[in-house]
């Protein structure tokens, strides 16, 4: 090639795709029904997997629960109902028998039968050989194994009573086990097969997911009307994690629901021509941890007194304009067994001055607050709350996982965190975070009478001794106060007005199935 | 002899690729954070037991030294081993799900700077310190000095926010279909034939492209008009207008060829960087390419996964490189005629 020829080229080749523009005279789009029909959702995070026993994100199991169903589901109200099963019975405590739906196909049109269940289930608690581990596992406690009694008819056992497994079902989705025998768990994690309303058609990773209305769809269950297909021609989800870039998409009239309205931003959607804001309360519990096992706190009298120290009103106001509601404890109203004796924590400052003075602390305590980076905001405002209390309070940001790595070695003493528990049972966020051996005990709380009412609520079939031993955990926690200055933030969605039968929930699900598009 | 040229070059590979994978794999262990801790986030009532076999599983439980062997051992064969933040994926079909939005980017910023670069460099020459030349000069060191975040967010509030004008992320408008056959929207829309497609994947290009183009561009733009201003006052140059030939012809055809030699080296290395530096831009405009999938990665600390990405920079930074030192070769024939004659 001469030199001439070369530099020809090389010139041709900008110069030609700076002219593309020029070829797109003609405008033939593919509006096709689907994507007309289809409601936009802007998610707060990315998507990494599609496939149900693959991932621990709120994000991806809100997508795949519009494509593949579970036995049970919940509905707005977090009432549990039963989806693909029809019914269920415990046998000797450990042996729970569900009946399952008949006559329905997953969307290559397999027949969905106990066989399907059965393949779900083995694959989570790790009975399936020669695949990867599932991280849901514990999800599922201590479930043993799956029998199939008939093809419509599964029974699931439990290594000890288990009084909570149909709860923890809805957190299941069933999978087809001959379509993915078939694939294999990686193109299943592209390409998901399920029951559900809508059938998977594309992923574009960091883009976008697109579904569309499963003609065959069972209807769904019969406790949450309407029942039939969906009303939708279809959803797109798009991962926008910036809070910012998805209200503008909002108002743009690029999307139709927005996820993780920023608590600052709720005027700005509350102004919006195209848009209106809906709010239910979430069921994620934010607080300040104290490290019982080493002083200050060790002492329960100074645990105690920072909780007399501040009043999470002002707070609640000025940075979660009132979005989020002041709390006794960790468990959030809408929890099973929720105690509505304790008081509604309030400011008392002499109170705390007393207790300090007690603890032998009479000119106060610096103390630092550790937090998240994105909290940082709210850790101040805690730290400034607390001014004219005795506690001189510090405040130090962190990576999120840089400051998780240092409260499961407990080396911090004082942290504003938080912690979610969509199951809305006790079991599923006290025994975790207070039990003396819990995983994410960052409290170094240890109590015997706890623990040991904990394991007890835990095994026990009977919800009235349950609901008995948790309010008794409660009001134990109260007074040791591991924890304190406990709220409960709103999950705040922006949803165009065209968009109708949206209701937000708080577990932060998507259901897509009764929601409909105005055109 | 170019063979062998060449065949030098890619040997010195070896080396670059191992002492970088072994600096990342360092690096990101020695980093806080567990990938286990991610993967299972704050997941409820876990036991030590479902933590272990997550940690067999991945072989994380094995020596850093044993996991770094692995690493090679995978990695030589161009598998990169399961990705810990996309569960049950390997890192290969991961990376090159995003790498077509990324190589998309960077030829669409790289063709931009250049059918910028190189006219305004070229006017600029033509008549020095006159105004145009000013203001190409000012535009230049605008274009150098101005961070992409920075840049790149003022123009997605003007053109985005406040004029409505352009897209502010994504690729692809939401209510478009497009088959797939080479992952570039561009030209999956060409090939298509749908112009509609086409309108908006380009749309959707423009703001984080001129992102990245403009420091490209800056420092093209100084190199063509310095380079320029040098060949227009040689003797050659001098002579091919008293021929008389008419002046557009002795810049388009006598001089620009030359001038546009030393930039080649320039021009590949700014490639180099466009590649590698769209981590921050692809972050500011949610452009799902492996730059913001590095940076998510880098968060989870899914160590095979940046590994994976950081290989792929330094693999094409190094290509560049090479193909600029050939480039360079073909164009100037003094640099060819000292290796010809060993």
């Amino acid at each position: 090639m001469t030199r001439r020829r070369f530099l020809a080229g090389a010139l041709m080749a900008p110069a030609l795709t700076a002219l593309l523009p020029g070829c797109s005279q003609e405008r033939k789009g593919l509006p096709s029904d689907l994507v007309g029909g289809a409601v936009r959702v802007a998610l707060d995070a990315d998507v990494e997997t599609l496939d149900p026993a693959m991932h621990r994100s709120r994000t991806v199991e809100a997508v795949v629960q519009n494509i593949c169903d579970g036995l049970l589901t919940r509905d707005p109200t977090m009432r549990y109902v039963p989806q693909l099963a029809t019914s269920w019975t415990v046998e000797d405590e450990a042996r729970w028998v569900f009946k399952l739906r008949q006559g329905v196909t997953f969307h290559n049109g397999d027949p969905f039968t106990a066989e399907d269940v059965k393949f779900t289930l083995d694959r989570i608690i790790g009975a399936v050989p020669g695949l990867p581990p599932s991280p849901r596992k514990d999800l599922l406690g201590p479930v043993a194994g799956v029998e199939t009694v008939d093809p419509y008819t599964v029974a699931i056992l439990t290594e000890v009573p288990y009084p909570i497994l149909d709860k923890k079902l809805v957190f299941q989705e069933i999978v087809p086990r001959r379509y993915f025998e078939n694939v294999g768990p990686e193109a299943f994690a592209r390409s998901p097969v399920g029951t559900g309303p809508f059938r998977f058609v594309e992923w574009q990773p960091g883009e976008r997911i697109v579904l569309e209305r499963f003609e065959g769809y069972y209807g769904g269950s019969s406790e949450i009307p309407p029942v039939g297909p969906a009303r939708l021609g279809g959803v797109i989800f798009r991962p926008l994690e910036e809070g910012a870039t998805r209200l503008a998409s909002l108002e743009a009239g690029d999307v139709h629901v927005v996820l993780s309205v920023p608590p600052d931003q709720v005027a700005r959607v509350e102004g919006m021509p195209n848009a209106r804001l809906a709010s239910t309360q979430g069921t994620r519990t934010h607080f300040v941890g104290l490290n019982c096992a080493r002083r200050p706190f060790s002492d329960v009298r100074v645990r105690q007194a920072l909780r007399w120290a501040i009043d999470p009103m002002p707070l609640i106001e000025h940075f979660l304009v009132g979005r989020a509601r002041a709390l006794p404890g960790v468990l959030v109203p809408m929890s099973f067994a929720f105690d509505t004796s304790l008081p509604q924590p309030r400011r008392d400052l002499t109170r705390a001055r007393a207790l300090m003075r007690r603890a032998g602390y009479p000119n106060g305590l610096n103390v630092t607050l550790d937090c998240e980076a994105g909290d940082k905001r709210i850790a101040e405002a805690v730290a400034g709350g607390m001014r004219g209390s005795g506690f001189r309070v510090e405040v130090r940001a962190w990576k999120r996982d840089n400051l998780l790595h240092q409260l499961r070695r407990r080396e911090r003493d004082m942290f504003l965190t938080s912690w979610g528990n969509a199951s809305l049972d006790p079991s599923g966020i006290l025994p975790v975070l207070f039990h003396s051996d819990g995983y994410s005990n960052f409290f170094g709380y240890r109590n015997p009478r706890l623990d040991r009412l904990l394991e007890e609520a835990d095994r026990s079939m009977d919800p009235e001794s349950r609901q008995e031993k948790y309010i008794q955990v409660q009001r134990i926690l109260h007074a040791d106060a591991p924890t304190c200055l406990h709220f409960a933030v709103e999950e705040l969605y922006g949803v165009a007005r065209a968009v109708k039968d949206f209701h937000p929930r708080p577990d932060g699900m998507l259901p897509m199935h009764d929601v409909s598009l105005m055109s | 002899m170019w063979m062998r040229f060449i065949g030098q070059r890619l040997l010195q590979l070896i080396p670059v690729l191992a002492g970088v994978s072994m600096i990342v794999f360092l690096t990101m262990h020695l980093t806080p954070g567990d990938p286990i801790e991610h993967m299972l986030g704050q997941a409820g009532r876990i036991t030590q037991r479902q933590i272990d076999e997550l940690r067999a599983h991945y072989a994380l439980d094995r020596p850093m030294l044993v996991q770094y062997g692995l690493f090679l051992k995978r990695a030589l064969v161009g598998d990169f081993g399961p990705s810990y933040s996309h569960l049950g994926r390997p890192v290969r079909e991961v990376v090159a799900e995003r790498l077509p939005a990324t190589l998309e980017l960077t030829l669409f910023s790289f063709a931009l700077a250049l059918a910028l670069s190189v006219p305004v460099g070229v006017l600029a020459s033509v008549r020095p310190q006159g105004l145009f030349d000013r203001l190409a000069t000012a535009g230049a060191l605008l274009g150098i000095s101005m961070p992409g975040f920075w840049l790149g967010l003022v123009l997605m509030i003007l053109f985005g926010l406040r004029l409505h004008w352009l897209p502010i992320s994504g690729r692809l408008d939401l209510g478009l279909v497009l088959p797939s056959a080479t992952g570039l929207n561009s030209l999956d829309a060409l090939i298509a034939g749908d112009g509609a497609a086409l309108w908006s994947a380009l749309r959707h290009l423009l703001l984080p492209g001129l992102t990245m183009a403009a420091p490209m561009a800056a420092m093209v733009v100084r190199m063509v008009r310095s380079s320029m201003i040098g060949v227009l006052s040689q003797d050659y140059v001098q002579f091919a207008r008293a021929k008389g030939l008419p002046e557009r012809a002795v810049i388009c055809k006598h001089a620009l060829g030359n001038a546009l030699i030393p930039a080649v080296n320039v021009v590949a290395l700014q490639a180099g960087l466009l590649l590698s530096g769209n981590m921050v831009i692809e972050v500011v405009f949610q452009y799902p390419g492996i730059g913001k999938l590095a940076v998510d990665a880098i968060s989870s600390a899914d160590y095979p996964l940046v590994q994976a990405i950081v290989l792929i920079y330094a693999l094409s930074y190094v290509l560049l490189n090479l193909g600029a030192d050939v480039l360079h070769m073909v164009l100037d024939p003094r640099i060819r005629r000292p290796q010809e004659g060993r």
